[in-house]
């Protein structure tokens, strides 16, 4: 088992820091899970799928300390943990918000969908099962992810591109 | 996979077919943006989509001149979800790649040790903050 647990940590640290967006955050996690899964090792049923059973123990930590940390900061609906992921826009500058943080900013539930279904290798079932939810429900999470993430990074590079035109042209000028 | 942008542009083109190469008087402007596409794509590895949303904002026309039969607003769409799946399958085989982390296996020969020890629920192991 210990070997097996091994092999599953780059795969679960992956999964943990592009849940999070939070490197340090994300191996306490793993930490965690670990942890879990050692002790809880009698629910693991041989031959199943032992990294989509680790997915679904970190995906429940990370669950109940996000609900935990909103509930602490009287922040329901998650305004100011956006903002502690998402540095300040600047305008005019692109370096600010790359990827990551563009996915950070989407939903949770949607984030994990479109982690789990297009980085990770699981099928639409692994990952349904994993978040608790219908395939079928997987799938319009995903689409609605992708869809969040292009008007992020489309609006983001416009907004540069506009900028960048308007210096262009004062030089031309 | 859908992305979230409007009706191609593919029948104005094809009404319009007298849209060819603009010379003349746009010339000017063209080097232009040539120059700003080149800043553009220094300034940061990921400047495709960036040079799309230029070329969208700085006259679509010249792009869909440029490629023809190609219309840029699927095109666009096409290139930036080829982009979040290729950037997200970065950021995850990233991760993937690095080494275990030390403090991992000791974690696990101390579980298999016995050393640590905690009933099924409890939140967090004592000493490992």
């Amino acid at each position: 088992m210990k070997a097996e647990l091994v092999s599953a940590i780059p795969g679960l640290r992956a999964f943990a820091v592009s849940l999070c967006g939070n490197s340090d955050r994300a191996d306490d996690l793993v930490q965690e899970t670990l942890v879990k899964a050692w002790v809880g090792m009698s629910s693991f049923t041989e031959g199943t799928n032992l990294t989509a059973w680790l997915f679904t123990i970190l995906r429940n930590i990370h669950y109940s300390d996000y609900r935990k940390r909103r509930r602490e900061t009287a922040d329901p609906d998650g305004v100011m943990a956006a903002r502690m992921v998402t540095p300040a826009a600047q305008p005019g500058h692109m370096d600010f918000l790359d990827f990551n943080a563009a996915l950070q900013k989407l939903p949770l539930d949607q984030r994990e969908a479109l982690i789990l279904i297009g980085a990770s290798g699981l099928s639409y079932d692994e990952a349904a099962e994993i978040c608790g939810c219908a395939p079928g429900t997987m799938k319009s999470r995903v689409n609605r992810a992708r869809n969040r993430l292009a008007e992020l990074l489309d609006m983001d590079a416009a907004r540069v591109a506009e900028s960048d035109f308007a210096k262009a042209r004062a030089d031309v000028d | 996979m859908r992305l979230s942008y409007e009706e191609p542009m593919v029948n104005k083109t094809r009404n319009n077919p007298s849209r060819s190469v603009v010379v003349g008087p746009g010339h000017k402007e063209q080097s232009a943006d040539n120059d700003l596409l080149g800043k553009v794509f220094v300034r940061r590895e990921s400047g495709r989509r960036q040079n799309l949303a230029l070329m969208e904002r700085t006259g679509s026309a010249k792009f869909s001149d440029c490629s023809e039969g190609v219309p840029p607003r699927a095109a666009a769409a096409s290139l930036l979800g080829e982009h979040i799946g290729k950037e997200l399958r970065g950021l995850y085989a990233e991760v993937v790649a690095q080494p275990v982390p030390e403090r991992f296996l000791e974690l696990l020969n101390k579980l298999e040790a016995g050393a640590i020890y905690l009933e099924e629920g409890t939140p967090k192991p004592e000493g490992t903050d």
